[in-house]
């Protein structure tokens, strides 16, 4: 019995013990589930039953100077189809038919697009039109049309069609801005998404009194551009008709407020419409850019006004001042190599001319002697204050320097001082030659161009403010440089493009297109730049065709300025000069 | 049943005068039984309207979302029709409008007006996300709430 008794004991003892290690066992994972990792399985718990929903904010439009819409976000209901929810083939087959029948779309098309074991919805149609969204929705509440949603997308509208479209840029799939305005503001466009933080059921319902705003959507702000739809539009009208008419492989047109910097239109040719829904097409990524701030070109003869607004700046010539234009110049490059020659562009000798004649009749000569006065050290310095070789800061994308080569520069040679006097060898961007102009047009101060007029946010319009550069020129000297080109725009070759009515300030340019192995002979930028009117600029125009069959700026550019300047005028009620002229 | 008060006076001043401790502790237990009993039902009332309450306001935001985007669709519709490319497309392809060769331009002294375009789909008429609805009552808004109705109800 002892024995037996004392086993019983030791028995019960172990069982006890068993149980009082599983006791242990039981407290220990308790209090390791409860206490060591309460955080991880807190935070699962939570996981389970809280969801965070992000609230995507609006992006800001694009307006016009006038508050036109050229670029707006609106919420177009698009049609998904969730196969999960359509695991019986015969209620696929039925929601195939109604939603085709309603969508227009062939059944067999819908039904291909139910897979059963897709458990993310597929998008069968989106930017519904309301009236069908309504059918749609309707259909949905009634019930016939089991595993259908539909929810409101954003979608970029462009109410005005696809006007300024290198200037606004384009979005992306995945909505971010991937070219133009659209991606230079695209921080400022797309403001931030607010945050709602929710809990859903045991069926993954929301439950809707648990409902929390963590976080408010900001939206984006709008950008009221000083870009006027009614000039833009005639500038991409006018440019497409002088390409097709001069038989030109491109061209640009800009119009600028040489008082303030604002560019009031901006055009290049060719170009693509921003509201195509194939927007981007891979080989054709050259056209997405703001070509008159991403692409330099050799200005030609334009360049010869801030050659000349030098000279009149350094008192070192006058309008009347004579120059012996021999029609031919020779530099001697020293070590065997050919001498390199300067030409008139008309071949002829223009003898003892003023220096406002050596603008009339353009002379590549005259402009190198006025050049050889200056020096190089100043001209480069006035090139420096005109902007030539630093970016605007305009607000838009891609924007280059320009090549501005200097006496710094080891490869620098005496043929540089006279060929950059007159436009060739040196690069400027489009808009580098129109703001240089514009600054002659506004008594001699440099503006930084912008086309962003205001910006309008939560925190309500913040308007940008006009930004000075730097005076390039005196008043003195801008005005005399004015009554040049006047003398320019006034002689007989070009009497049939002046405008009526208008006295305009002007200057033509022609420059050969450069390749790798030199430049091309009968290929040419032909370009001429405007200041309307005269007296008190209110417009800044440059207009330039690429490779036009008439070659110079004077007989390709200038019929384009005639047209583009009258429709300003009548515009923007630029008066009459006073001998109506 | 004899817990509950008599309706008239007189007689009945005299036997609350002898036995007034017993009666009160028991009257006291009643309420707070009463009140107890009444809690869950009140609080279910409340949060049950509350949620039928939350339900219709999320369905009034998405009815308000929905007429929101309608409008901002329509206002781009009237953007459209107004665009310099319609005005142009009408007066060429409706009214057989021709760009005048000659165009004679008559300069009056008149004060130039501002634009009349209406401020389309600028800011202010934007579509907001649907407001959620508040949290949903604590205990403590429960208990607060029964005490006012019963308050009410005195």
């Amino acid at each position: 019995m002892q024995t037996g008794s004392g086993t019983f004991r030791a028995r019960i003892f172990l069982l006890g013990a068993l149980f009082l290690g599983c006791a242990f066992l039981l407290v220990y994972r308790l209090y390791e589930f409860q206490w060591i990792q309460r955080e991880k399985y807190r935070e699962q718990a939570t996981r389970n039953y809280q969801r965070t929903i992000e609230v995507p904010a609006q992006r800001g439009s694009i307006f016009d100077a006038n508050g036109s819409p050229l670029a707006v976000t609106i919420q177009l209901d698009a049609v998904s189809i969730t196969g999960r929810d359509l695991r019986e083939p015969k209620v696929a087959e039925r929601v195939a038919i109604a939603l085709g029948g309603l969508l227009g779309m062939p059944p067999v098309e819908v039904f291909n697009l139910i897979d059963p074991e897709k458990e993310a919805p597929v998008t069968v149609k989106d930017q519904l039109p309301a009236a069908l969204s309504d059918r749609v929705r309707k259909a949905i509440e009634d019930g016939d049309l089991p595993g259908v949603s539909i929810e409101p997308r954003p979608v970029r509208q462009y109410p005005e069609g696809p006007i300024a479209s290198p200037i606004l840029g384009f979005l992306g799939r995945d909505r971010d801005g991937l070219a133009g305005l659209e991606w230079y503001f695209d921080k400022e466009l797309t403001g931030e998404p607010g945050l709602i933080e929710t809990e859903v059921d045991t069926t993954d319902k929301e439950i809707i009194l648990a409902r929390r705003i963590v976080r408010p959507p900001r939206d984006g702000n709008d950008l009221i551009l000083t870009i006027d739809r009614w000039v833009q539009r005639m500038l991409e009208r006018e440019l497409a008709e002088a390409v097709r008419a001069n038989k030109a492989i491109g061209g640009l047109i800009m119009v600028m407020e040489p008082s303030t910097g604002a560019v009031l239109g901006m055009t290049s040719y060719p170009t693509y419409a921003v509201s195509d829904p194939m927007v981007f097409r891979p080989g054709e990524e050259l056209l997405h850019k703001a070509v008159p701030v991403t692409n330099q070109y050799e200005p030609g003869s334009v360049m010869k006004l801030v050659t000349m607004a030098t000279a009149l700046e350094l008192n070192l010539v006058t309008p009347n001042t004579m120059v012996n234009d021999t029609g031919i110049i020779s530099f001697q490059n020293g070590r065997g190599r050919p001498a390199t020659t300067i030409k008139n562009w008309d071949l002829r000798a223009n003898g003892m001319i003023s220096a406002t004649e050596v603008l009339v009749r353009s002379s590549n000569v005259g402009t190198y002697h006025v050049a050889q006065k200056v020096g190089p050290t100043d001209l480069y310095r006035f090139f420096d204050l005109f902007g030539f070789g630093q970016r605007s800061g305009i607000e838009l994308p891609g924007e280059v320097p320009g090549t501005v080569r200097t006496p710094d520069d080891p490869a620098w040679s005496v043929v540089d001082l006279a060929t950059n006097a007159f436009g060739q060898g040196i690069a400027v961007t489009p808009l580098q030659m129109l703001n240089a102009v514009a600054a002659i047009g506004n008594d001699g101060v440099l503006m930084r161009p912008t086309i962003v007029k205001e910006m309008d946010g939560p925190d309500g319009p913040q308007p940008m403010e006009p930004h000075q550069i730097r005076r390039a020129v005196s008043p003195e000297t801008a005005r005399t440089l004015r009554e040049m080109m006047v003398t320019v725009i006034d002689q007989p070759a070009l009497l049939q493009h002046r405008i009526p009515g208008v006295r305009v300030a002007g200057k033509t340019g022609t420059a050969d297109f450069p390749t790798d192995l030199g430049y091309t002979s009968g290929k040419t930028f032909a370009s001429i730049v405007a200041l309307m009117p005269a007296d008190k600029p209110k417009l800044a125009i440059l207009i330039r065709l690429d490779a036009p069959e008439a070659m110079y700026g004077g007989t390709a550019a200038a019929p384009v300025l005639k047209r583009v300047g009258s429709e300003l005028a009548a515009y923007y009620r630029i008066p009459a000069n006073a001998n109506g002229r | 049943m004899s817990a509950v008060a008599p309706s008239h006076a007189g007689p009945a001043s005299a036997r609350m005068l002898a036995a007034p401790r017993v009666r009160r502790p028991g009257r006291l237990l009643l309420a707070i039984l009463v009140l107890l009993g009444m809690a869950p039902p009140a609080y279910l009332l409340q949060t049950g309207g509350a949620l039928t309450t939350g339900y219709e306001i999320q369905k009034l935001e998405r009815e308000r979302t929905v007429w929101i985007n309608r409008n901002q669709q329509l206002e781009v519709e009237i953007a459209r029709a107004r665009s310099l490319a319609w005005v142009e497309h009408e007066a060429v392809n409706r009214l057989g409008m021709q760009r005048a060769q000659n165009p004679v331009v008559v300069r009056v002294d008149a004060p130039v007006p501002p634009p009349a375009e209406p401020k389309l789909l600028r800011r202010g008429g934007e579509p907001m996300p649907a407001i959620p609805a508040e949290v949903g009552p604590s205990w403590l808004d429960a208990i607060d709430y029964i005490a006012t109705a019963l308050g009410r109800g005195n």
